[in-house]
């Protein structure tokens, strides 16, 4: 009898010690799941200043062209028809002004890290070479958040183009 | 029969002291839950003022990269900052300055600033690449290369767009900005 009651001395303090222990390890899940909530909505945040970025780098890209269509229009045809890419990819990819390194003109309070730009892509698609053309332009953007990973956002803009041929 | 009364009383006080030890062991367990679910309202609360100050910053550098490239000046040479509604162009859906969302002031700032690019342009000698392309095997690297920068000013312009707020009980002051570009892609 005596052992019987001394066997059940204790039992609650166990069942409440494991239950404090299932609570907390509750608690510590809860923790988690709210602190990952919160990287994801930073996340989704700073992906938006990536996005506007990335089409300010198209809008330079169109300007070029715009400005400089001849001398796209060579590179081009030595790029399609000869198969020299490089005089292509110092007017597109690898010209200077279409990298920028750690912009810092969209920021927040809660991250202030500088943001790469960088033009991806940058050609024309041609359907019928006198008719139908599209400027195609892509830009990526990334930067590395808070908590070390890299986040990138690609923006792809498409631009009907009018190419005439005139009598000479 | 008083033996066996005793055994039970004896149980029954054990009992209620492992109780009331359970329940302080409980609610000691329970204080560390209850803060971070306090913690995770704010957080939650404070998260939704960011996304809503994300919103208005969208929603305005939306219209304004809808608005013709010279609507704010013809020559923009210097930075520029708007922190009002322009009341007498009402054609303009663009609110800025302070709007009141759920007890918060939330407040806008647009600022523009020209942006000058220097354009990066391989041009080559139209006239040898004209000779060249007549030939059997026509070679780009004789066509005359010559690598040329141009310094473009007038022609893009930088908006950003700045949302500054304050969440409840705080007296920091929270800001989220917006920038892009906008080149004057008009034909002429």
């Amino acid at each position: 009898m005596i052992k019987s009651r001394n066997l059940k001395k204790g039992s609650a303090i166990a069942f409440c010690l494991t239950f404090a222990t299932v609570l907390l390890v509750m608690g510590m899940a809860f923790a988690r799941l709210t602190m990952n909530n919160k990287k994801q909505t930073v996340q989704i945040d700073e992906r938006i200043k990536l996005d506007y970025l990335a089409q300010g780098m198209t809008e330079l890209a169109i300007l070029k062209f715009q400005l400089y269509p001849a001398d796209f229009y060579a590179c081009i045809e030595a790029s399609s028809k000869y198969k020299k890419d490089e005089y292509l990819e110092k007017f597109t990819v690898r010209s200077e002004e279409f990298t920028i390194r750690n912009d810092k003109n969209s920021y927040s309070s809660f991250n202030d890290t500088g943001i790469n730009l960088q033009i991806a892509s940058f050609t024309i698609f041609t359907e019928n070479k006198w008719k139908d053309e599209v400027l195609y332009v892509e830009a990526t953007a990334n930067y590395t958040d808070q908590y070390g990973k890299i986040i990138n956002k690609t923006v792809k803009r498409v631009v009907n183009l009018e190419r005439k041929s005139h009598e000479p | 029969m008083i033996n066996i009364n005793c055994s039970k009383r004896n149980k029954k006080a054990v009992t209620l002291a492992e109780i009331l030890l359970a329940c302080v062991l409980m609610a000691l367990a329970f204080l560390p839950i209850m803060g971070l679910m306090s913690s995770s309202i704010k957080i939650t609360e404070q998260d939704e003022n960011t996304q809503r100050a994300v919103r208005l910053c969208q929603e305005k550098l939306n219209i304004v990269m809808q608005m013709p490239y010279d609507t704010f000046g013809k020559s923009i040479t210097s930075k520029m900052t708007l922190d009002t509604t322009d009341k007498k162009n009402k054609d303009i859906a663009l609110v800025l300055g302070e709007e009141v969302f759920d007890g918060i002031p939330y407040k806008s700032i647009l600022t523009i600033e020209p942006y000058t690019v220097i354009y990066h342009v391989p041009t080559c000698d139209f006239s040898l690449k004209g000779a060249d392309t007549k030939k059997a095997a026509p070679n780009p690297a004789n066509w005359g290369w010559t690598d040329l920068t141009y310094t473009v000013t007038g022609k893009v312009l930088r908006y950003s767009v700045t949302v500054k707020w304050k969440d409840h009980g705080k007296s920091n002051e929270k800001e989220y900005t917006l920038s892009t570009l906008k080149a004057d892609l008009r034909k002429k």
